[in-house]
């Protein structure tokens, strides 16, 4: 049986704040174009995991790869070289209120040094992918709804044709419809990039549309994870509370304050 | 016992934000003088906190002079010394109160706006999103707004002390009798080149303050609007302290060993 090529790896991964331990030996394993959802109720460190992945936080001990590199510990340029690898589509956008749309969309590509008029070119063409069109380039985020903001904010973590893409909550705050059209764009969009993915979410109809793992954190582990369409035969008490949204189980409403 | 330990929780809380602005600051340092730099950046800082500081700036000075003209007639009238009039508009102009006025009033407009801007940039994930995007937070954010505090707070000050001397002129001349060319002439003969340039370094450090504190609280800030709010309100105060506690230490260095 050949090797797994992984992405991402996640190993033995411990984080606390003062008392209080959100990452409690956390593994996750991604191969190369994967795409895994990790689901959990709030609180759990489902941010915090990204958080790390992302160097904005910094575990006390374990290993996190990306491309077979340590990237705990290292260096400055190290980690802008890992981050040339990465989008990332936040929760609620974050986008940069003093600049347009285009701008926006094209911050990444300026900053590796793109020249501008080119970049501006590249932005039309991710923000009509994300299904915007050239009415809204010049805008600013003030006066998008929060289905544009999450748009624009896809094209901006797939700008720069990045390798790895994360998603943080992508269907929050949205209604149901919109959700579903931020899932499919998503997944066109993964599709066209070829990247491997890696979303945080608590929306179950989200989750089974973008997955092909599933994964659920629940008190700094990962405590199930397995292909998509098999996680309603988990076996997995606490997974089944969760996908199914009971109050009766084995999570308790204090565990996830 | 009991008692000692809040109290050694507020000296270790002192003793960690004193590291953390030390650690900040040195890399705020460290970030002004290293490539890359962002001049449109820089440049829209200093147009904001430059430009449009003038107006607020050159009102507080020019009533500063007035005032300043009008009480000292009031004591000086006393034993006859009106003539130091414009000697001691000048001198408390271009020394204290040119710097320290436009210090205090810049803090209220700039360190606030700083804050509130990065405190809202932190707690929307605007600041992590830099990170995301292959830039450092601390280039794009933070050494612009140094940069920009350090170079315009001088001109500014520079500027308001001739609207602060022309104030005492006006009240002088118009109110008090003077003759305008004798004023004139006295403020010429007694300013020195050290009055001037101890006023400006002033500014420099004031601007260096005023951008520090700002772009640290709002850097540091946390808690949704209410944590906004509490970083624009820490650093207006800090900066405000921090301006007269430097004012005192550098008329110290300028002027205490010779007067």
């Amino acid at each position: 049986m050949a090797e797994t090529d992984f992405k991402i790896r996640m190993q033995g991964v411990h984080k606390q704040f003062g008392p209080k331990v959100v990452l409690d030996g956390f593994n996750l394993d991604i191969a190369t174009g994967e795409s895994v959802v990790v689901i959990g109720g709030s609180g759990v460190g489902k941010s915090v995991m990204l958080k790390c992945l992302l160097g904005i936080l910094t575990p006390e001990s374990g290993s996190i790869t990306i491309d077979d590199e340590e990237i705990v510990g290292i260096s400055a340029a190290g980690r802008d070289r890992i981050n040339d690898k990465i989008g990332m589509l936040f929760q609620m956008a974050a986008l940069f209120d003093s600049q347009s749309v285009w701008e926006n969309v094209a911050f990444g590509l300026m900053a590796r040094g793109t020249p501008r008029n080119q970049a501006r070119d590249i932005a039309v063409a991710k923000l009509a992918l994300t299904g915007l069109g050239s009415e809204v380039i010049d805008l600013y985020p003030d006066s998008l709804s929060g289905g544009m903001k999450k748009r624009v904010g896809l094209a901006r973590a797939i700008a720069t044709d990045p390798e790895i893409i994360f998603f943080d909550e992508p269907t929050t705050g949205l209604d149901p419809i919109m959700g579903d059209i931020i899932n499919d764009l998503i997944v066109h969009c993964v599709e066209e990039t070829g990247a491997t993915t890696l979303t945080i979410t608590h929306d179950m109809q989200s989750a089974r549309k973008i997955a092909d793992k599933i994964a659920m954190i629940y008190d700094g582990k990962i405590i199930w994870a397995g292909p998509t369409d098999e996680i309603d035969q988990s076996g997995n008490d606490f997974v089944q509370q969760f996908i199914h949204g009971q109050i009766d189980g084995p999570i308790q409403a204090t565990a996830v304050v | 016992m009991n008692f000692l330990q809040p109290i050694g929780n507020v000296t270790f809380a002192f003793l960690a934000t004193i590291g953390r602005l030390v650690l900040f600051t040195g890399r705020s340092l460290m970030h002004s003088v290293r490539p890359p730099f962002y001049p449109r950046i820089i440049l829209k800082q200093m147009i904001e906190i430059g430009y449009f500081s003038l107006p607020v700036v050159g009102l507080t000075a020019i009533f500063a002079g007035m005032v300043l003209a009008l009480q000292s007639f009031t004591g000086f009238s006393r034993f006859s010394a009106e003539s130091a009039i414009p000697n001691v508009v000048v001198l408390s102009i271009t020394r204290e109160l040119g710097p320290v006025l436009a210090g205090l009033m810049v803090s209220g407009r700039i360190a606030a706006s700083i804050a509130a801007e990065l405190g809202t940039m932190r707690v929307t994930e605007q600041v992590d999103a830099l990170t995301t995007l292959s830039t450092n937070p601390f280039k794009y954010l933070v050494a612009p707004r140094f940069i920009a505090g350090v170079a315009m707070m001088p001109i500014l000050v520079f500027v308001a002390d001739i609207i602060g001397v022309l104030g005492g002129y006006v009240v002088s001349v118009y109110k008090l009798g003077f003759n305008a060319s004798n004023y004139l002439q006295n403020t010429y003969d007694f300013v020195e080149f050290m009055d001037v340039f101890s006023g400006l370094v002033k500014a420099a450090v004031f601007g260096f303050i005023i951008t520090l504190m700002g772009c640290y609280h709002g850097y540091h800030s946390k808690g949704g609007a209410q944590g906004v709010g509490q970083a624009t309100t820490n650093a207006v105060v800090s900066a405000s302290i921090l301006i007269l506690c430097f004012n005192y230490i550098l008329t110290e260095i300028f002027f205490a060993a010779n007067g």
